[in-house]
């Protein structure tokens, strides 16, 4: 067996071959060996409590620049309470299901059209590439001549940001299905629909996942950008918001809120792969 | 294998009558094939031809790079011939058929389907609905005492039960020829010996017409009723041997017999002078 | 004569046609409907030679913003490497440090923008921080992962040759974690693009970035074109460029995470 393996088109925008947006499962007979005072969970909640614990000693001398965590808990508790993060949040999440839905929807279909007709893969894949290779950012300038400021243009920003890894991993998982299995399809006699409804299909599955995983975390991040960029409402204001006050303690909360929406994102995206292919639980 | 059950499987087989009868005309006809890959510029067959009598079991031995596969997709319609022609029942038959089914040495079973789903997928794609091809399917299963595995999916069964589901896939859709490619090759001897005798078993009751590639010239001689030995450098047919063991060939020990001695010293001379003469080691 | 799409004649056919048709068509477009929002490709074309070739502007706003990016991205590398290797070969300082990488991967880079604002000030050092921060995560992620999986085997006949530490990881660890190494720092670069161009729209004014709002903000659509082309061109070259050089220092341990 070669030492080397090629990474998985999941690491395509960042996520590493074990498949997660947080690192590889906790090494459970490592642990085992070294006894329970050094197991995974154990180690993480002391660098917390440590980090916490200076991060609070450090910010009370100036609070304008880091903040601490229990005014950020503070802060929180009045933002979600009675303050307007709930309505921000809610606002940002709208904008973000539509757009990601319409990309996922478009960008499957792209995909598969691309993958299926070469004429449509060869016309299309010049436009793909460098609209991918885009900061969307650099495009809403544009966008906003165009669609307005309204719910539109957060709509097409996410969009924008999510469709082209979705598009991209679909391809390659229409030209990575195992050749064998084509063959045993063409073997028996199954015509061209056929073929795609029953080997490339299911066997671009894996793929097709990879790329919505990587759309959820794109849209998000497009979300956000329309929301500091171009919008009066949702999170993304929010932090531009406190940002301008100085508001320290503020500002984290929502920070901290997006980085756990993005992960509760990717997992869910997780979920919804393992209930669809549930053959590859005991794969390999 | 279970043939415990009250019924016996094998009554799910569709039955042909009699054995190999030398003046019917072939029911496979291979003429004059030739194939030649662009890529290499090297003919990897050369003027092949090859009958197959309805019933009979006919093996393709040979060294590595001999064409043997390649003669069998040719055959499957999986590639075309440069040259020559392949008919099936006196109708030419270039492309995929109901009438032809393979089985894969690597079992190429989709991970996405059970193993019901699998080897209903033939009949799928011909159009049966869904309650008769999943019994039907059933019956295939059962015919390998695999109907409790029924709902499972390949990635949880063993490469013995794997290949017995490509098996019933191919057999499901009741062709006239079976093709096999190396099909036993990836499993271990004690699974490969129960599966030679299953499929022996299959083909005393439906006298399917199989063509089987394989590299094991004892599995050649306990399989068939001829062995056709090819060569590379191109790939072509060297001789033909008819194999004059009885059947069923389960119920004795075939090294005992002198003819086996026999076919197997000279098939083995003859592969060895092909793999030697041409230019050293075997691929 | 039908032309294949296998061969490269068909390919760049097909694409110089469907290239025409969208120029053309953009051209009738815009010229009919609305300059001020659809610039037609021959005034962008007019503007290109205005900004690039007349006036330089295009030329040093590039050289602004690629200066603060390849500073960012090539600390980004340093440090990225170093704590991946670190984190993948000392299951500790794995767990330590993971919950803060996988949430600060997780969490937007534009969203750090109005605290860094804070800290740094509108200045060049928080473009170059924004671009560190961007691409820093992907590559210590995919580095880690890359340590991680190399095969335990191989270490061991390291270990059993009597290899310090330090020739471990040189002569195993790092050959065989290469390929993500790279996948992590091909990733990193689209991000510190990303990165520089979103400090420069929202904060620090200057550069491509900057020059894409000045644009916007006087409503000159053919020319607010040709930054966001340059910014998408240079994405494209420094793409394959790291490519290149990749495929030069271990050809063996490129991946192109396209493949199209």
């Amino acid at each position: 067996m070669s030492g080397v393996k090629a990474p998985e088109h999941g690491a395509e925008l960042g996520l590493p071959a074990s498949g997660a947006a947080a690192p590889g499962p906790p090494g459970r007979a490592a642990a085992a060996r070294r006894g329970r005072l050094t197991s995974p969970w154990a180690v993480r909640l002391l660098s917390v409590v440590v980090v916490t614990t200076v991060w609070e000693l450090l910010g009370r001398t100036d609070p304008t620049v880091a903040s601490y965590p229990s005014a950020i808990a503070s802060a929180a508790v009045d933002l979600i309470g009675d303050g307007p993060l709930l309505a921000a949040f809610a606002d940002t999440l709208e904008g973000l299901a539509v757009g990601f839905v319409i990309a996922a929807v478009l960008g499957v279909a792209i995909g598969y059209l691309m993958g299926m007709f070469r004429l449509v893969e060869v016309a299309l894949d010049p436009y793909v590439n460098a609209l991918y290779a885009t900061p969307r950012i650099a495009l809403v300038p544009l966008l906003v001549l165009w669609v307005g400021i309204g719910f539109e243009l957060r709509v097409t920003i996410v969009v924008l940001s999510a469709i082209f890894p979705i598009i991209m991993n679909v391809h390659i998982g229409t030209r990575n299905v195992d050749r064998d299995l084509v063959d045993t399809g063409r073997a028996f006699a199954a015509s061209r629909w056929q073929l795609l409804r029953t080997v490339t299909i299911p066997g671009s599955l894996p793929y097709v996942f990879a790329g919505l995983r990587i759309g959820t975390a794109k849209a998000l991040v497009g979300i956000i950008v329309a929301e500091m960029t171009a919008a009066a409402t949702g999170t993304g204001q929010l932090l531009l918001q406190f940002g301008r006050y100085f508001e320290t303690d503020k500002l984290f909360v929502p920070i901290i809120m997006l980085g756990l929406l993005s992960i509760v994102l990717v997992e869910a995206m997780y979920a919804i792969e393992r209930r669809a292919m549930p053959w590859r639980r005991t794969e390999r | 294998m279970s043939s415990q059950s009250s019924a016996d499987p094998l009554s799910v087989l569709p039955v042909s009558e009699g054995g190999t009868d030398p003046a019917a005309a072939p029911l496979l006809q291979i003429r004059g094939v030739s194939r030649t890959f662009r890529s290499v510029d090297r003919k990897v067959l050369d003027d092949v031809d090859l009958d197959v009598a309805a019933g009979e079991f006919v093996s393709l031995i040979g060294p590595s790079g001999c064409g043997k596969t390649t003669l069998l997709r040719i055959v499957a319609g999986l590639l075309s011939a440069t040259t020559g022609s392949v008919s099936l029942g006196g109708s030419p038959s270039d492309a995929p058929s109901r009438d032809k089914a393979m089985v894969f040495q690597h079992f190429n079973l989709f991970p996405w389907r059970t193993a019901l789903a699998n080897a209903a997928y033939g009949l799928e794609l011909q159009g049966v609905g869904k309650r008769e091809r999943n019994e039907r399917a059933l019956e295939y299963l059962r015919l390998f005492g695999l109907e409790e595995f029924a709902g499972q999916y390949p990635g949880e069964l063993s490469g013995g039960m794997r290949q017995r589901i490509g098996i019933a896939r191919a057999l499901a859709i009741e062709p006239k020829v079976l093709l096999m490619d190396e099909p036993f090759g990836a499993l271990d001897a004690l699974t490969r010996e129960r599966l030679q005798i299953e499929l022996l078993r299959i083909c005393e009751t439906t006298h399917l017409s199989v063509v089987f590639v394989t590299h094991s010239i004892d599995e050649a001689i306990f399989l068939s009723d001829r062995i056709v030995v090819m060569g590379t450098h191109p790939g072509r047919v060297v001789e033909t041997f008819d194999v004059d063991l009885r059947r069923p060939r389960w119920t004795y020990d075939m090294r005992a017999e002198p003819s086996y001695a026999r076919i197997r010293a000279r098939v083995w001379e003859l592969l060895d002078h092909e793999m030697s003469g041409h230019g050293g080691a075997p691929g | 004569m039908r032309l294949s799409l296998d061969t490269r004649a068909g390919v760049w056919t097909v694409r110089v046609c469907t290239l025409a048709l969208l120029l053309g068509a953009w051209q009738i477009y815009a010229d009919g409907i609305s300059r001020a929002l659809f610039a037609p490709p021959t005034e962008i074309a007019e503007s290109f030679v205005e900004i690039a070739i007349n006036d330089d502007a295009l030329l040093d706003a590039a050289v602004v913003s690629m200066g603060s990016m390849l500073v960012g991205f090539a600390l980004a590398i340093g440090v990225g490497v170093a704590v991946g290797v670190a984190m993948g070969r000392f299951r500790i300082l794995e767990h330590a440090l993971d919950p803060y990488v996988s949430f600060l991967y997780a969490v937007p880079s534009i969203a750090l923008i109005p605290l860094l604002v804070i800290w740094f000030g509108i200045d060049a050092t928080l473009r170059v921080v924004l671009v560190f921060l961007a691409a820093v995560f992907p590559i210590i992620v995919n580095t880690m992962a890359g340590v991680k999986q190399v095969d335990g085997e191989l270490i061991d006949v390291a270990r059993v040759n009597c290899a310090s530490e330090r020739q471990i990881m040189r002569s195993v660890i790092l050959p065989a974690a290469l390929p993500f190494v790279f996948a992590g720092i091909q990733v990193a670069l689209a991000q510190a693009l990303v990165g520089v161009i979103v400090a420069e729209m929202t904060a620090v004014v200057t550069g491509l970035g900057g020059l894409i709002i000045r644009y916007a903000q006087f409503f000159q659509t053919a020319k607010l074109f040709v930054p966001i082309l340059a910014v998408m061109a240079l994405s494209i070259v420094l793409t394959a460029l790291l490519r290149m050089l990749q495929r030069r220092i271990a050809p063996w341990a490129t991946v192109d995470l396209r493949e199209l």
